[in-house]
This record gives C-alpha cells, sequence and structure tokens, in this order.
C-alpha cells in the first residue's frame, strides 16, 4: 500500500486531529510517517523523498494554514517530487469564511484537495485511494 | 600472571602498554611508526623494549592503528539532514574519518571527487524501508560506471540493496549488505553498518595497509583508534552513567557522548534521533593543522582575552600558524590554554543539539533537534593539549551554555590510556575499568 506522509504545519500545535488522521490511515491500509505539530514545509518534502511518499496530507488548524502553505508545491517542483499529491485541511482560515474562496485560494497554491472544517477520516481516505489508484 | 600488551599504531607513533592481570601498567614503550617500509619495524622495536622493561613475553596482543590515514570513508545518502547524517554518524561511530558526505545523485564532480580521495570504504545510503530507491541504484551505477573498485557497505533501503550490490559486484567492487542506517524516518539503526564497516576494515583495508602480519598475531580483530577509544568510553558509561569525552589534537576535535538521548518533558523532538553513543569529529577545530580555521571560528579578539601582553600572543600565534610542528613558548601557556578551551567550547557546541522556543498564544513550546547532554555529570579531556597543560580545568569548564552539561565533573585521561583500555574493554573488561580507573583524575 502507498506511503502518505502526515503532518501538522507550522506553529500549530493541535494535536489530536493528527492523531486521528494518522489511526484511520493507518487502519485503511496506508503507512503513515507522522511528522506530528510543528511541521516544516522542508521536513514534509525531504520526509515525502526519503519515503518514497504518494501524498502529503497537511493540516492546519490554527488560522494560519494560507502563510504556512505557500510556496509548498514549488517545494516539492523544486526537490524533484513536483508530481506528488498534496492534501490539505482543518480550519484553514481565521474565523469562518465562505468556503468556495478558500479552497480555490487553496487549489491555486498547488493542492489537489481541500478539505473544509469537519472533515469525517473517510471522506479523504475514499478519495485518496481513487487518486492514487489503488483500493 | 597473564600479561596484555595493548598497541597503539599510530600516524607517526606506535605505543605500546603492557598490563597484567590485575590492571596495573607494568611498562609502556613507543617507536616511530614505519609504514614506508614495514610497520612491524616499529612495532618490533617498542616490542622489545616493552619485553625487556615487563621482564617477560606477553600471553595476548590487542591493537589499534591509525596508522597510513586511519579508515578513510565518504558517505552517501540521499536527504542530507536524514540519510546522509545518518551514514555520516556511522561511518563516524565505526571509528572512520569522514573524507565527505553526499546527498541525493552524484554528480560527474562528485564522482571524479570520490576518484580521487580513494577512499578506503564507501557507505552507500539512501531510502527508507519501503521508501525510495532509485537514488540508490542511480548512484550505485554511476560508481559503478566511472570509479576504480573500492570496497562499499550498502545500508539505504532494503528493497533496493540487493539490485545495487549487483551492479556494483559485476564491476568488480566487494559489497557487504547490511542494515539500513535509516530504516523508518527519522529512526536511526547505525549498528549493523558499523559491523559491516569493520568487516570490510578487517578483510580489505589491513592488508592494504601493510597492518596483515601485525593483524595475525592479535588475540581479537584490528580496529580504528577512535573505534577503541570508543569502547573505553561505553565500557565507562556502563558503570558512571551518561558521559562526554572531548579529545583535542592537532588536525580535529572528537567528542564522545554516552546518553543525551531523552527528550526532556515539556520539549518535543523534531528530526533524527541521535545514537545513544555518538561521536563526532571537526575537521576544522585543531590546534596546530586546523588552527586558522579554530582562531577564525572562535574570533581573534576571544582568543587574546585576558593576555597579558596582546602584542606577545599575536605573534607567538603568527610563528604557531606559519610552523605547526612549534611548541609554544614558555611563559605563554595561557595562549595555548585559550586556543584548546575555544576548540572544546566549539565542538561541544556542535555535538549538542539545540534548543528553539516557539511561542504561541496559549504558551511556548521547546522543539529540540539532537542531544540535549544538560543532564551529563562527567567530562573527561583527552589528548596531549589537557594532559601538559599546567590548568587542564580552564580548558574543559564551560558556562552552563546551551544543551551542554550543567555544572558536571571535569576528569582528566591523565595516562593516555583511552585507546589502550578500549582494546581490552571487550575480552577484559574488568582490567580495562581498573585502567581507567587508574588513569582518570578528577580536576
Ligand atoms: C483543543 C484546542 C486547542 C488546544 C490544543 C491541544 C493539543 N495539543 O492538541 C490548545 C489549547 C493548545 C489550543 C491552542 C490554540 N488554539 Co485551539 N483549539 C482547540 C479546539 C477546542 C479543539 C481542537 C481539536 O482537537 N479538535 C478535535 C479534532 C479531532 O479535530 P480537528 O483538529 O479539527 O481535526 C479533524 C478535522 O479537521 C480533519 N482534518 C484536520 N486536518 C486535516 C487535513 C486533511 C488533509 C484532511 C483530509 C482532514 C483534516 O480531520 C481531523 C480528524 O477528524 C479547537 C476548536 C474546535 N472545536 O475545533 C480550537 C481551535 C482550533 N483553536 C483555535 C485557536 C485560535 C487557538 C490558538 C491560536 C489560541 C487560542 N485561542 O487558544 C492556539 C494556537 C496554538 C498553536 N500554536 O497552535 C481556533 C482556530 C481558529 C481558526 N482557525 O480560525 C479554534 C477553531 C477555536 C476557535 N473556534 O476559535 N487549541
Amino acid at each position: 500500500m502507498a506511503t502518505i506522509v502526515l503532518g501538522v504545519i507550522g506553529s500549530d500545535v493541535h494535536a489530536i486531529g493528527n492523531r486521528i488522521l494518522e489511526y484511520a490511515f493507518t487502519e485503511a491500509g496506508f503507512k503513515v510517517i507522522n511528522l506530528g505539530v510543528l511541521t516544516t514545509q522542508k521536513e514534509f518534502v525531504q520526509a515525502a523523498i526519503e519515503t518514497d511518499a504518494g501524498a502529503i496530507l497537511v493540516s492546519s488548524l490554527y488560522g494560519h494554514g494560507e502563510i504556512d502553505c505557500r510556496g509548498l508545491r514549488e517545494m516539492c517542483i523544486e526537490a524533484g517530487i513536483g508530481d506528488i499529491l498534496l492534501y490539505v485541511g482543518g480550519n484553514l482560515v481565521v474565523g469562518k469564511q465562505k468556503w468556495e474562496p478558500v479552497r480555490d485560494k487553496f487549489l491555486a497554491m498547488g493542492f489537489d484537495r481541500v478539505f473544509p472544517p469537519g472533515t469525517m477520516p473517510d471522506e479523504a481516505i475514499a478519495l485518496l485511494k481513487q487518486d492514487l489508484g489503488v483500493s | 600472571m597473564a600479561l596484555y600488551l595493548l598497541a597503539d599504531v599510530g600516524s607517526t607513533w606506535t605505543k605500546l602498554t603492557a598490563v597484567d592481570d590485575t590492571g596495573s601498567v607494568v611498562a609502556r614503550a613507543s617507536a616511530p611508526t614505519t609504514v614506508s617500509t614495514d610497520i612491524m619495524q616499529g612495532f618490533n622495536a617498542a616490542l622489545s623494549e616493552v619485553r625487556t622493561q615487563a621482564g617477560k613475553k606477553e600471553d595476548k596482543i590487542y591493537a589499534c592503528s591509525s596508522a597510513a590515514g586511519g579508515l578513510a570513508m565518504i558517505a552517501c545518502g540521499l536527504v542530507p539532514e536524514l540519510t546522509g547524517q545518518a551514514a555520516k554518524l556511522a561511518v563516524l561511530g565505526a571509528g572512520a574519518k569522514v573524507l565527505r558526505v553526499y546527498g541525493y545523485n552524484l554528480n560527474r564532480d562528485d564522482i571524479k571527487e570520490i576518484e580521487s580521495l580513494r577512499p578506503d570504504i564507501l557507505l552507500l545510503a539512501g531510502g527508507t524501508d519501503g521508501g525510495n530507491t532509485r537514488f540508490l541504484l542511480e548512484n550505485a551505477q554511476a560508481l559503478a560506471a566511472k570509479v576504480k573498485p573500492l570496497p562499499v557497505v550498502l545500508a539505504g533501503s532494503r528493497n533496493a540493496v540487493h539490485e545495487a550490490a549487483e551492479i556494483l559486484e559485476a564491476a568488480g567492487f566487494s559489497v557487504e549488505i547490511t542494515g539500513n542506517v535509516m530504516p523508518e524516518l527519522n529512526k536511526l539503526d547505525i549498528e549493523p553498518a558499523r559491523g559491516s564497516i569493520r568487516n570490510l576494515f578487517l578483510r580489505h583495508i589491513v592488508r592494504a595497509k601493510g597492518m596483515e602480519t601485525l593483524s595475525r598475531s592479535l588475540a581479537a580483530p584490528l580496529i580504528p583508534t577512535p573505534a577503541a577509544v570508543l569502547a573505553a568510553g561505553k565500557l565507562l558509561a556502563q558503570e558512571i552513567g551518561q558521559l562526554l569525552m572531548v579529545d583535542v589534537g592537532g588536525a580535529t576535535t572528537d567528542v564522545y557522548s554516552y546518553g543525551g538521548v531523552e527528550v526532556p518533558t515539556g520539549m518535543m523532538r523534531k528530526g533524527l534521533e541521535p545514537p545513544w553513543d555518538m561521536r563526532t569529529v571537526e575537521a576544522d577545530i585543531g590546534m596546530r593543522y586546523s588552527l586558522s580555521s579554530l582562531v577564525e571560528q572562535a574570533g581573534l579578539e576571544n582568543i587574546l582575552a585576558q593576555a597579558p601582553q596582546e602584542e606577545q600572543w599575536r605573534q607567538e600565534l603568527e610563528k604557531i600558524l606559519a610552523s605547526p610542528g612549534r611548541l609554544v613558548s614558555p611563559g605563554l601557556e595561557g595562549l595555548e590554554m585559550n586556543l584548546a578551551r575555544a576548540a572544546v567550547r566549539i565542538s561541544l557546541l556542535r555535538h549538542a543539539g539545540t534548543v528553539e522556543r516557539i511561542y504561541s498564544p496559549t504558551g511556548a513550546v521547546d522543539v529540540l533537534t539532537g542531544k540535549d547532554l544538560r543532564a551529563i555529570k562527567t567530562v573527561i579531556g583527552i589528548g596531549g593539549v589537557m594532559v601538559n597543560s599546567p590548568e587542564p580545568r580552564g580548558i574543559l569548564a564551560m558556562g552552563n551554555e546551551g544543551l551542554l552539561p550543567e555544572n558536571p565533573r571535569l576528569m582528566l585521561d591523565s595516562k593516555y590510556i583511552m585507546a589502550a583500555a578500549g582494546l581490552l574493554a571487550g575480552d577484559q573488561p574488568r582490567l580495562a575499568s581498573r585502567m581507567l580507573a587508574d588513569s582518570l583524575a578528577t580536576l
């Protein structure tokens, strides 16, 4: 089964959702490389290279997602893994904002899928299997 | 009564120590190392001297060597901070000298450099188990195509090592496949690689360095000198708990730590988990051959601080820089001490990890990278600079800086016994610890 890299980006310390995602994706058969909270873009990219991951799943809960996530796709391209799947979810922006503009902003940054607050892991698991072509 | 002979074949001197089975040193002798003719010449000269002193023939001989350049290696990994660092730590932990560390794909310049450096052994890593295999295979191909065969330890992704071995063996390389230095992300496992380096050292390097005859007379395999020092420190740490040792030499400063791997409560670790017994070597920090870079790192003004007559020290420093063989002039030992102190401080700070405090609205989080040495209770000084100093305490005593030990007990290997004791650490640990106890002086 495919390897995925998981972590909470930037100075964000919200750890609970991260553990739930690790558990859920492992149960679903993925090899999960969990970098935990306080993960930098560089750590995500380096881990993905070394482990030959098929996707990077980024969480951001504390409202600074936009600043933290900007440039991640470019860094992947620089590092030679430009084709890797990038997912992001959590509470991506401050407060309750209209979802579509938020989603579009992150899609424009180069994320393949963007998940709104409160997304259940199963939903993402099904989409990831589809995107990776595994069952 | 049994007599053990412990030989340290150094780059310039071959030093022999004889101990009886109470662990007392009964004889010591040295002779110039004769690497250009036959290593046995110098060895035998010291041997007959030591036998005369002891009044009898030895029962067993153990030896380590750093002659003919020591064990010189190159490490290749994938991501420099991950398998690159893991490969480097494995090489250092085997007692070898690291000539270069490469990451990602070896390019043509790297290949040319490897060919001109001609390491004794190359360690090829890259990829976690189940992880990346492409870089390891491509690097094996590049080496096979362009580099004259050399011994290679394959310590990369388990899913690629066999194929990489085939590629290299087809080109005439001798290869040993071993466990991955980083089987899982950020998890270090360097023991298997260390073992394989020892094997290849014995199988290929001992003969190449003209030490086969010596090797045949030994009770245990010949090992690189730093490996003997590592073993001595490990034995000591098992007895007295976590410790740190620093060896300030002319060209490099070596640091050995045992412990410092626990993450203190309230802290969070990021990056590679450091090995419990860790050796680092600072190639730009030394008292003679690396003096200019040491002074640069330390800052000239810091070296000259507290000089009774600054101009005098400055001139002396210039003379030493111009001729590294020079001993410091009488009366100016303070300069030598300041230099050694700077070497210790810089090397220990590089060996230790770091903490970064990240502030959030709910409070601070401390993120730890590398080793936290603060709880280490003992720091041991090794080497001529400290043994010959009128004030070794002044060289070793550090402020409570960064993650360095907080108010440790300072000790000195006053009789240069580390390497010799390390040679007995495996077979005769009781004798080895007596030798250490006898040499270690609390400062
Ligand atoms: C517990 C908590 C904390 C704890 C965290 C403890 C810990 N070690 O985890 C503490 C007290 C430390 C904390 C601090 C802060 N918090 Co807080 N915290 C919460 C709280 C109450 C619960 C978070 C939680 O654990 N939820 C349960 C888990 C299971 O859900 P989850 O994290 O959302 O994750 C799930 C999904 O979102 C999804 N998911 C998440 N990531 C991804 C990624 C992908 C790819 C996919 C597919 C899915 C996915 O799957 C997860 C599992 O089901 C939330 C409010 C809330 N009810 O959500 C606020 C909240 C997240 N915190 C908030 C804020 C502002 C902060 C602080 C900045 C200051 C403050 N006011 O306290 C600091 C920031 C500290 C820092 N540097 O990170 C805000 C964020 C606002 C925003 N984004 O606009 C929230 C929403 C509260 C609020 N309504 O204001 N917090």
